[in-house]
């Protein structure tokens, strides 16, 4: 933004919109109950990760012999009970899922930080160059596309074995090409605007104007997937986990939760739904809030 | 427009050329091959009979050689034989559609049936609490993780009514009574995630349609409003649901690993997920491809269909 034109773009920019984009957000949110309950899951989700180690009543990986598949509220050798019951190996359930909310929000941010920063940088490389780059890039992803996301995430999986850094690494990959869309389309319109031919003529080499001149306006719309993704991001390491491919045990992950409560559902179907319930809440509060942003910030859809 | 079939067509080449590099490179670099994944527990395996069945599968030869073979026979029509069962890799593929494709149907057919309707009274009643409702049960059934309902399916009418669905799927047109209560619930399971695609669709085009300057037209002849949707913004808002439903078709066939998991239907999906487990590198290779390709030629299709539904659209 170093160029006159591009200091009059913004202006122009800013004065037909709101004059303050964080009161705004607020403004609306309070305006959509769907939007509200969204960010309350939302919020709630991220204390309970941030503070597992405070409130979990159990240590989620201590297997207390003898109480296996132990009933919710059964008394437990330490003076709080088995609030949501045991697992099959007598481990507090409560206590894992308090645990699992770091699994699945760490998996959901960074999967989806490899999906759009990967899908952001290969759009704007294939939109700004064009010509052959173009070409062969979004043959690659169209090729990719062509392949179901599932049995693209499982045969990556296979290749590159199961840990927690290679579910978020699997499902950022199969994410890439639907940032890679709405980013190139973005900026074959941006490349052509007044700034880009100001810089250029200053002197700046394409790197420069990718960085500082393309990057910064599509922000926005890869903010708006990126949230809209993460809810898609944990129901597929939650499916993944289901198939024996997703982050391996112990560690707490709610699809492994419910993957291995399943066996027990029909005598023991406490084990299931605890862990089912938050599961669904949660990809239910981020889809809800993917839905608000792209409604508040996307102004060709605000008043829809 | 036969000229834009055809260059169409042209185009699918490259795509599903990727797609045949993508898979080819991808269950390669898995480690372990079909043989050691065939061969665990078996001790007293020779070394030279292991060398045996490697050179009677071509898996001696480097990889790009193994490569060419493979794709010189997928440009004829033969895509080799499963490393597996030994069957033709086609005929594995043939065997396991009539599931996949009753799957694929019913779930469309009920996912289809609920979410217009709701769709469309979302988009009328905008804001109000039928809206938000509507809205809701979009989103949750887009965040319900189908194994969550799939196995709710199962689990609350045997807890309840002491019901099970008969065990070992029946063939449709043997015993289409037994086949239906077991596809039955496999079939809201997946209509549910259409359902909510559908819905969301139906809305936001329905809601662009009550915009336009026809409408208002329509509504300032004096027609009632519901007389206005029923006769003119139901027929301009269904094109892009008929298009996505198009596209959902030509991804199901491909098969739905997880449903087909649970119920334990031998379909499509069951077949790529043991391809994949059992490293049979040839199946995997012939699924991947035979699934993108019809993926790609159902949106074809529906590129194609759109230009009937839609008159303003010509291909030149």
């Amino acid at each position: 933004m170093s160029t006159p034109a591009a200091v009059a773009d913004v202006q122009i920019v800013t004065a037909g919109r709101v004059k303050r984009p964080g009161h705004d957000l607020l403004a609306q949110a309070r305006r959509r109950p769907l939007a509200m309950v969204a960010f309350a899951v939302i919020a709630v989700v991220i204390l309970v990760a941030a503070l597992a180690d405070v409130i979990a009543p159990h240590d989620p990986y201590r297997i207390y012999f003898g109480k296996t598949l132990a009933l919710p509220g059964a008394a437990s050798p330490t003076n709080v009970p088995f609030i949501l019951g045991a697992d099959e190996s007598g481990r507090d359930i409560l206590s894992r899922i308090l645990y699992g909310a770091r699994v699945s929000l760490w998996v959901g941010l960074l999967s989806v930080s490899v999906g759009t920063v990967g899908g952001a940088m290969i759009g704007i490389l294939s939109g700004f160059r064009g010509g052959k780059v173009d070409l062969i890039l979004q043959r690659f992803m169209d090729s990719q596309q062509a392949i179901p996301s599932l049995v693209l995430a499982l045969l990556l999986m296979a290749v590159l074995g199961s840990s927690i850094w290679n579910v978020i690494l699997a499902i950022g990959i199969v994410q890439i090409p639907y940032t890679n869309r709405v980013v190139r389309s973005a900026v074959l319109s941006i490349k052509e605007e007044t700034y880009v031919d100001a810089a250029r003529v200053v002197g700046c080499t394409d790197l420069a104007i990718m960085a500082r001149h393309v990057m910064p306006n599509v922000l926005a719309p890869v903010i708006i997937i990126g949230t809209s993704g993460l809810g898609g991001a944990i129901l597929t390491e939650a499916y993944l986990s289901f198939l024996g491919l997703g982050v391996p045990p112990p560690a707490a992950s709610w699809g492994g939760m419910v993957s291995i409560a399943r066996q027990y559902m029909l005598t023991e179907p406490h084990l299931m739904i605890a862990p089912a319930v938050t599961l669904s809440l949660t990809v239910l509060g981020w889809n809800l809030a993917g839905d608000a942003l792209r409604d508040i910030l996307d102004p060709r859809l605000r008043h829809r | 427009m036969l000229g834009y079939i055809l260059r169409r067509l042209l185009l699918t080449i490259p795509v599903l050329w990727g797609v045949s590099l993508i898979v080819f490179i991808a269950i390669r670099m898995v480690p372990g091959d079909v043989i050691l994944a065939k061969m665990q527990g078996e001790f007293s395996t020779k070394p030279e009979q292991i060398a045996q069945m490697r050179h009677d599968l071509g898996l001696d030869v480097p990889g790009y050689v193994q490569y060419i073979r493979w794709i010189s026979g997928v440009v004829r029509g033969d895509f080799g034989v499963s490393m597996n069962t030994f069957r033709p890799v086609l005929s594995e593929i043939v065997g396991r559609l009539s599931i996949t494709a009753e799957l694929a149907i019913l779930s469309l057919f009920f996912g289809t049936l609920i979410a217009v309707p709701i769709g469309v009274m979302s988009a009328v009643f905008q804001d109000s609490w039928i809206d938000y409702l509507g809205r809701l049960l979009a989103m949750l059934a887009l965040s319900v993780p189908s194994f969550v309902i799939a196995t709710s399916l199962i689990l609350f009418p045997s807890l309840w009514w002491g019901y099970f669905p008969p065990l070992g799927l029946a063939p449709f047109f043997e015993r289409p009574l037994e086949n239906l209560q077991q596809v039955i619930p496999a079939t809201i399971a997946l209509g549910a995630i259409l359902a909510g695609q559908i819905m969301r669709l139906t809305r936001s085009s329905v809601l662009e349609v009550l915009r336009s300057d026809f409408v208002r037209t329509a509504r300032a002849k004096g027609l009632r409003d519901l007389l206005v949707v029923w006769r003119h913004v139901l027929k301009a808002a269904l094109i892009p649901v008929v298009t996505l439903i198009g596209s959902d078709f030509g991804r199901l066939l491909g098969g739905t690993v997880i449903i087909e998991a649970i119920f334990a239907f031998p379909g499509m999906g069951l077949l790529t997920l043991t391809a994949i487990q059992l490293r049979d590198y040839t199946q995997l290779q012939g699924n991947v491809l035979f699934i993108a390709a019809v993926f790609v030629m159902f949106n074809l299709l529906v590129d194609l269909l759109y230009g009937v539904l839609d008159p303003r659209i010509r291909y030149s």
